[in-house]
């Protein structure tokens, strides 16, 4: 498959719907593993530090929720460009299904920090440049939910969000350089790409399981929401009656879901048609049958 | 036998001497934290609870969405069923409106 054939594919929910409840129980698995082993050891095994003692335990919460979260929102801003350029319905399903774990990964960023200040900076909360950026992102999370919420008319409310996105993304390199830019409380990154850590391996080996795992979480758990974002908008459609009525849902698509129809417009118009043609109710279903 | 004479040993030996785990580990000064396990059991408690409702939001969102659906597609199963026999039995043929005529009277309907 070239990545132009790619490109358009990803333009059908159906051909992602097909193969994504196999890649969103192997990114599960692959969370479930690298938070465990990377908590525990964490939380067991990483030497105190020697300065904070245990309370920098914490950073194993603390950094990987903060750096998924601003990752969560540079996607939803490239899903944003994709749909206002290409009218692409799964980027306006990523759209949506990216705010829950986004906002619940930056309130979890923003409360470790502050159970972390307590005992390091003697308060729960200072308006300092890197927190305050933070609650910000916070705050578009917040308001790309309500804007959803509060337009009526989907498509309308798709483009509204993907405007809103891609003017927040301006947060990000905000939040990123902060500690540099100005004269905060809050510490430099822990990680840099260019340097040796300046942890030892016992500290920092469980701190990447953790930020590893948090990253396939994201992806098992946007994968679930995509998933259940199609299922809302493609009901009634003849592959995914067929996918229902399939046997157990939970293996994937169905073989008798029919080979025509694979590509988006044909489909789209076989479903309508189907739709339209289907006036009957239980009860009359009752009576037709012999 | 102190602890640590026995943590050694249960690294050479295991439980084979009759020392459990717990003699190594010294779990009230985990649970303490050296003072802060306040504040670490508080971000490890909220984590794992903003975990699982991310989790089982997503599941219990699919569970409900796949009972009703699934539901209504097995409706329309049976009803195009209905339809076909109705077509080889000859009843419908001849309608103008063919396989997608209404009944003309449905029993408890309103």
């Amino acid at each position: 498959m070239t990545l132009k054939e790619l490109w358009h594919r990803l333009g059908s929910p159906r051909w992602f719907f097909q193969w994504s409840g196999r890649l969103r129980a192997v990114l599960g698995v692959a969370a479930t593993l690298l938070l465990l082993v990377g908590t525990v050891w964490g939380l067991v095994f990483a030497p105190p530090d020697y300065q904070q003692g245990n309370s920098f335990r914490i950073i194993y919460v603390h950094v990987p929720s903060a750096i998924v979260a601003q990752s969560a929102y540079l996607l939803m801003g490239a899903a944003g460009v994709v749909l206002l350029v290409w009218r692409m319905k799964l980027a306006d399903m990523v759209l949506a299904a990216t705010v829950p774990f986004g906002m619940a990964m930056t309130a979890l960023a923003l409360f470790t920090g502050a159970a972390w200040g307590k005992p390091t900076w003697g308060a729960w909360w200072v308006w300092d440049a890197r927190t305050t950026s933070m609650l910000v992102l916070l705050f578009l999370y917040v308001a790309l939910h309500a804007l959803r919420q509060a337009i009526p008319r989907a498509e309308t409310a798709g483009r509204a969000c993907a405007v809103l996105a891609i003017v927040g993304v301006i947060n990000i390199p905000i939040i990123k350089y902060s500690v540099d830019w100005w004269l905060t409380l809050h510490q430099p990154a822990t990680f840099r790409l260019t340097e040796a850590p300046a942890m030892p391996p016992a500290m920092w080996l469980p701190l990447l399981l953790n930020v590893l795992g948090v990253y396939c979480l994201f992806g098992a758990n946007l994968v679930g929401r995509l998933r259940l974002q199609i299922m809302a908008r493609e009901q009634g459609t003849a592959w995914m009656r067929a996918w229902l009525t399939a046997g157990t849902a939970d293996r994937g698509f169905g073989s008798n879901a029919g080979s025509s129809g694979e590509h988006g417009s044909e489909e789209t118009a076989g479903q309508q048609v189907e739709q339209s043609s289907d006036p009957f109710s239980v009860r009359q279903n009752a009576r037709l049958s012999p | 036998m102190n602890a640590a004479a026995a943590c050694e040993a249960y690294g050479r030996m295991g439980a084979a001497i009759g020392h459990t785990l717990a003699d190594c580990f010294d779990l009230a000064g985990f649970l303490a934290m050296g003072g802060h396990g306040l504040y670490v059991w508080l971000s490890y408690g909220v984590a794992l609870a903003v975990v699982l409702w991310l989790v089982v939001s997503v599941r219990l969102g699919e569970r409900r969405l796949i009972r009703s659906q699934r539901a209504e597609a097995l409706r329309h199963a049976s009803y195009r069923a209905a339809q076909t026999l109705e077509l080889d039995d000859g009843v419908a043929m001849g309608s103008p409106a063919g396989p997608q005529r209404r009944p003309t009277s449905v029993q408890g309907e309103r």
